[in-house]
């Protein structure tokens, strides 16, 4: 299951969605706003993707998990929009007939995606400052918007 | 369109997205060109994005492409960078 969403992600229904009784384990990563990174203090972030490339994209991260690891069921949940401290912006559950599998599929799933898929987080600071988070571009290039 | 010029939309995102103050930009062909030559359009149109501009990553209907790969009006084009969902 792919989703692409601006509501609350139900992680609790994520979860069941892929229990199964060919499964021997559940494993379920979420990836939640955080205040702190390095000692900066996040007030809110906005989650922004590129809709279609992105179910795209989960789509076929689903196929790929499937071809290099034994799962049973996949579920993958993106959020968009704005998101609190705590929020979750990220859900993935997999099912598996054993754990190990069930926690690399997983972990994959995640760093793949946030190598991938095409959402980008802003930053809106504490101090009222806001910046995109683009990874391997320095800082100043990427605050000319923060007078918007 | 009754226009016979070939238009390429470019969808922009995020950081390239406010740069260039626009949603899409929209690049003039004249035949199927190449996604190099279309950077060095919409670099000349913005010029704001060329500090980004070897990092801007490029899609064509969905999927990365590389600056070789051959577009037409008919392709969704978009560029943006370097992603961080998650």
């Amino acid at each position: 299951m792919i989703e692409l969403t601006e509501q609350a992600i139900d992680f609790h229904n994520l979860t069941e969605s892929v229990r199964d009784n060919a499964a021997g384990a559940v494993v379920l990563f979420l990836g939640t706003v955080r205040e702190f990174t390095g000692g900066v203090q996040t007030a809110w972030l906005g989650y922004e993707a590129y809709p279609e490339m992105a179910r795209a994209s989960m789509a076929q991260l689903e196929n790929e998990v499937r071809a290099k690891f034994t799962v049973t069921k996949v579920a993958i949940s993106h959020r968009f929009g704005k998101l609190e401290l705590g929020d979750v912006s990220v859900a993935i559950a997999v099912s598996s007939p054993h754990r190990a599998q069930a926690f690399d599929a997983g972990r994959w799933l995640i760093d793949t995606l946030k190598e991938r898929v095409p959402i980008w987080k802003k930053e809106h600071y504490s101090d009222g400052r806001e910046e995109w988070q683009h990874p391997g571009l320095p800082t100043e290039t990427l605050c000319k918007d923060n007078d918007r | 369109m009754s226009d016979v010029r070939n238009i390429v939309r470019v969808q922009l995102f995020a950081a390239a997205r406010d740069i260039a103050g626009r949603e899409v930009v929209e690049l003039e062909i004249v035949r199927p060109t190449e996604i190099a030559t279309l950077r060095k359009q919409l670099l000349e149109m913005v010029p704001g994005l060329q500090p980004l501009a070897n990092a801007l990553l490029w899609a064509v209907n969905n999927e990365y492409v590389r600056d070789d790969r051959v577009v037409g009006p008919s392709d969704a084009v978009a560029c943006f960078p370097p992603v961080s969902g998650g």
